[in-house]
């Protein structure tokens, strides 16, 4: 099962079920959420993609958090108890307060666990990670260009705090992301998210894709969102391709809408199923 | 209380009096919060354009105008000002400031660290008062 685990901006309060997508909404626990930006919108995009490939839908796990931090508090709670309870095969972590005291309990959760789940991070997740130092115990990070400048200052806890030479220097990516392995301070898998997107794998850079080049959707709020759902359905289907399919779904998506800056990312998760369907029609 | 009560009775100035310039934005936290402390009014500003570091830069696309700061984006049209996305972030309270920032003029919008409370916020704040300084075409 995937499990995705994440703060939505609602009241505070603990909301578990599987992900249903209801026209631009995504339903959780009996409770609509919109799919605006952030957890929702990543749990969202996860949920179309098992559906179209008819999958089992993942499991969200969120906390309702009102920017004061007890809807982590919350959700932690559960999945630092009780995650085995839902037989993880993906773990999803994504929006979220970074707080360190959860880290470690959840490293030593899923260490405890029969089978280790693949980690997938993003957003405060991957926050989270990258400062209790456990970044390489998982699968997938799935940063943008300034989440990288981070990834690859040992020392940042936040991308707010990225010492100054690494932003006032004109420093190739490829030495970004060779301090980001070389301190262990990323996943085994890092995907790039930018004009150009990068997947690494160990340091070693596996693809790149600029096409179709869609200069509006760094833009737009949960373009990156959307990469981390779908790379968690890609890999829960043991897709071989996963984070370059979905680099590339989100990509065909922003050219069949036509998107500009001022689009709405429920936009995006509306239009999935159809451009899965042109995809798998070209490859096959 | 005696903050409020400060902030309340401190001198109330016209125009601004000065521009604090930091190195980094811990040392622009912690006196933006020791000022206020101390009864200042102070605001938060993208600094001049000639001593940007490069953590914020406006882009053009297609009649809008996108500033960032780190992981922060946000793009306003040229023509109206209204914002139109706001992008990046990991904390909770971003999804909440973009809700309340979202198609509203950037002249009359709240200043995002007002909205929110984490790190986020405050990348966003420098990244908001670049696209500010941009609409007033400074």
């Amino acid at each position: 099962m995937i499990v995705l685990v994440g703060t939505v901006p609602y009241k505070t309060g603990l909301y578990i079920g599987k992900a249903n997508i209801e026209g631009k909404a995504l339903n959780v626990d009996g409770i609509s959420f919109p799919i605006e930006r952030g957890t929702a919108v990543m749990a969202a995009s996860c949920a179309q993609v098992c559906s179209f490939y008819n999958v089992e839908k993942p499991l969200c796990i969120f906390g309702g958090d009102v920017a004061d931090g007890k809807g982590t508090d919350l959700m932690f709670g559960e999945v630092n108890a009780n995650i085995d309870k839902y037989a993880p095969d993906i773990v999803t972590l994504h929006y979220m307060f970074p707080k360190i005291i959860y880290g470690q309990p959840f490293i030593q959760k899923i260490e405890s666990l029969k089978k280790k789940p693949q980690l997938i991070a993003d957003a405060g997740g991957m926050y989270l990670m990258k400062t209790i130092n456990q970044s390489y115990f998982f699968d997938v990070f799935t940063p943008d260009a300034g989440e990288l400048h981070f990834l690859a200052d040992e020392f940042a806890p936040h991308p707010l705090y990225v010492r100054s030479d690494l932003l006032n220097e004109f420093i190739p990516l490829k030495s970004l992301v060779e301090a980001a392995y070389k301190n262990k301070n990323t996943a085994k898998a890092t995907i790039i998210k930018g004009a150009v997107d990068y997947i690494y794998s160990d340091n070693v850079k596996i693809r790149e894709l600029s096409e179709p080049n869609i200069a509006a959707m760094e833009a737009i709020g949960g373009t990156g969102d959307t990469i981390t759902g779908m790379v968690s359905a890609f890999r829960y289907m043991k897709d071989a391709d996963a984070e370059y399919k979905s680099l590339v779904i989100n990509r065909l998506i922003g050219k069949e809408i036509k998107c500009n800056p001022a689009t709405q990312i429920a936009d995006f998760i509306t239009a999935i199923p159809k451009v899965l369907e042109r995809y798998e029609k070209k490859i096959s | 209380m005696l903050n409020v009560l400060k902030k309340l009775f401190a001198k109330k100035y016209e125009k601004p009096k000065g521009i604090l310039l930091y190195g980094s934005v811990q040392e622009v936290i912690q006196t933006h919060k020791m000022l206020e402390i101390q009864g200042f009014h102070v605001r938060l500003v993208a600094p001049p354009p000639e001593v940007r570091v490069g953590c914020d830069l406006a882009v053009d696309i297609d009649g809008y105008i996108m500033c960032k700061a780190g992981n922060m984006k946000i793009t306003m049209d040229k023509k109206e000002h209204r914002i139109v996305n706001i992008s990046g972030g990991g904390c909770p309270d971003i999804p909440y400031v973009a809700e309340q920032l979202y198609n509203v003029k950037i002249e009359e919008a709240k200043n995002p660290i007002d909205l929110g409370n984490s790190l986020c916020a405050y990348m966003l704040q420098i990244a908001f008062g670049a696209l500010k300084d941009k609409a007033a075409d400074k």
